[in-house]
């Protein structure tokens, strides 16, 4: 039998094709896990946890004043060297920017960027996101609600790119870092302020989330991550959660649905102050 | 001869099929951030995932209290072919965009205290029996 020229070089292709395939191993945590039968369900697949700017919104909403003292030095950028501490970090720098906006700041907003952006890029992010995106920051930089808008839309986009390229464990690292830098800066903020403080013991479920994320990726980086969020869950531990259900009301014209069930968490004081504690150790271990 | 040239180009198409599941999901995520519009901040976190059948995809998030959220979720090309289903604390279903002719969007507002939900997605199976689904969050200013 003999084989035509093109045929040989289509299966040497094909090969290349499969075997690549083969390489990409974690491509497979992508598909639906059917061992539980027909309706599977998903093991961090699709993961949610508070954003850092809707937190610095309800830091904002809850009248607390700015405080300075509370953000990562900009010139500490230099001593973020690998791409896990670079990625922690563009997340920690992306909350305090997210919590710099909502205090009308735009020379400071304007500085946080940079250092972000300098992120980003030593990541290899900034050069595959939507450069339009770097221009309409820069023109709207006195604009509360702009800025917002836009840092969300400039995660979302590295997101979607770190996606696509396969860079989960980077993604998952911006995320955590910009979670943390998040409930860093509400409990330094939540001292006699009731609402904040109920805010924080809410996240409870997001820590439990986030441990089991980063227990899934096998890096010692997240290994040591995930170690520090069972800290942080044995904190939680005494945070109590009552719900109440309620009949929700849905206006289908406008396309809402009011959810009137009841949920309360108690956070005490000294609960708050060992939450805070480990919140701290975790944060100065990225920052430092 | 004539077989293994067949055979050759079913593998090619079968292999071009599974590189182009990213940019499905691509194209699918453009459609569903087209309804977290300029009056929602979107959470900054990408969710898409690939589904088949009846197969369901699930995560928890927080609506804070007095907040309005705003879900958009798409599979594969078009609107309505993605359920999505709203489950309270204690596991109560407490929306179903199914009942309302799978809308790709709804506005969901805690109002009187802060809930952690768990949604659930999965393909309507009378539009498509595979397709990738993203789901996105945004926040109402």
């Amino acid at each position: 039998m003999k084989f035509h020229p093109t045929l040989l070089f289509l299966h040497a292709m094909l090969g290349l094709l499969f075997f690549s395939c083969a390489e990409k191993a974690p491509e497979q945590s992508l598909l639906p896990n059917t061992d539980n039968g027909s309706a599977s369900q998903f093991q961090n697949q699709l993961f949610s946890v508070p954003s850092p700017v809707h937190t610095a919104m309800l830091i904002q909403n809850a009248r607390v004043k700015f405080n300075e003292a509370l953000l990562n030095p900009l010139d500490r950028i230099d001593n973020y060297v690998s791409e896990s501490d670079r990625a922690l970090n563009m997340g920690i720098y992306g909350a305090d920017m997210a919590y710099i906006s909502n205090y009308n700041r735009p020379q400071m907003s304007q500085q946080y960027f940079t250092v972000v952006g300098n992120l980003a890029n030593q990541l290899d992010i900034l050069q595959n996101i939507d450069q339009g995106l770097i221009k309409r920051f820069s023109d709207n930089i006195a604009s509360r609600d702009s800025l917002l808008s836009l840092t969300a839309a400039f995660y979302t986009e590295g997101d979607r790119y770190l996606k696509t390229s396969e860079r989960q464990e980077i993604a998952t690292l911006i995320l955590l870092g910009g979670w943390v830098e998040a409930l860093y800066l509400s409990c330094h903020s939540a001292v006699n302020n009731k609402s904040l403080t109920e805010r924080i013991g809410e996240q409870r479920p997001s820590v439990k989330r986030m441990a089991e994320l980063l227990n899934s990726m096998p890096s010692e980086v997240c290994q040591g991550l995930a170690a520090q969020l069972r800290s942080l869950s044995q904190a939680y531990e005494g945070v109590e959660s009552t719900y109440q259900y309620d009949q929700t009301i849905t206006d289908s014209q406008a396309k809402t649905t009011y959810l009137r069930g009841r949920s309360i968490t108690k956070v005490d004081q000294p609960q708050l102050e060992a939450i805070t504690a480990v919140v701290d150790e975790i944060r100065n271990s990225i920052t430092q | 001869m004539k077989a293994f040239t067949r055979l050759s180009v079913v593998l090619l198409f079968f292999s071009a099929a599974v590189y182009d599941s990213a940019a499905q999901c691509e194209s699918t995520f453009d459609l569903c951030e087209k309804h977290i519009s300029e009056a929602y901040i979107p959470d900054g976190q990408v969710r898409w995932v690939f589904l088949q059948q009846d197969e369901i995809a699930e995560f928890e998030t927080t609506f804070f209290a007095g907040n309005t959220y705003r879900i958009s979720a798409i599979a594969g090309d078009g609107e309505g072919n993605i359920i999505f289903n709203i489950l309270g604390p204690d596991g109560n279903e407490l929306f179903s965009n199914s009942a309302h002719s799978n809308a790709p969007y709804w506005d969901f507002k805690a109002e009187f205290s802060t809930l952690t939900v768990r949604i659930e997605a999965l393909l309507d199976a009378n539009k498509t029996s595979s397709a990738c689904g993203v789901l996105l969050l945004g926040l109402k200013k």
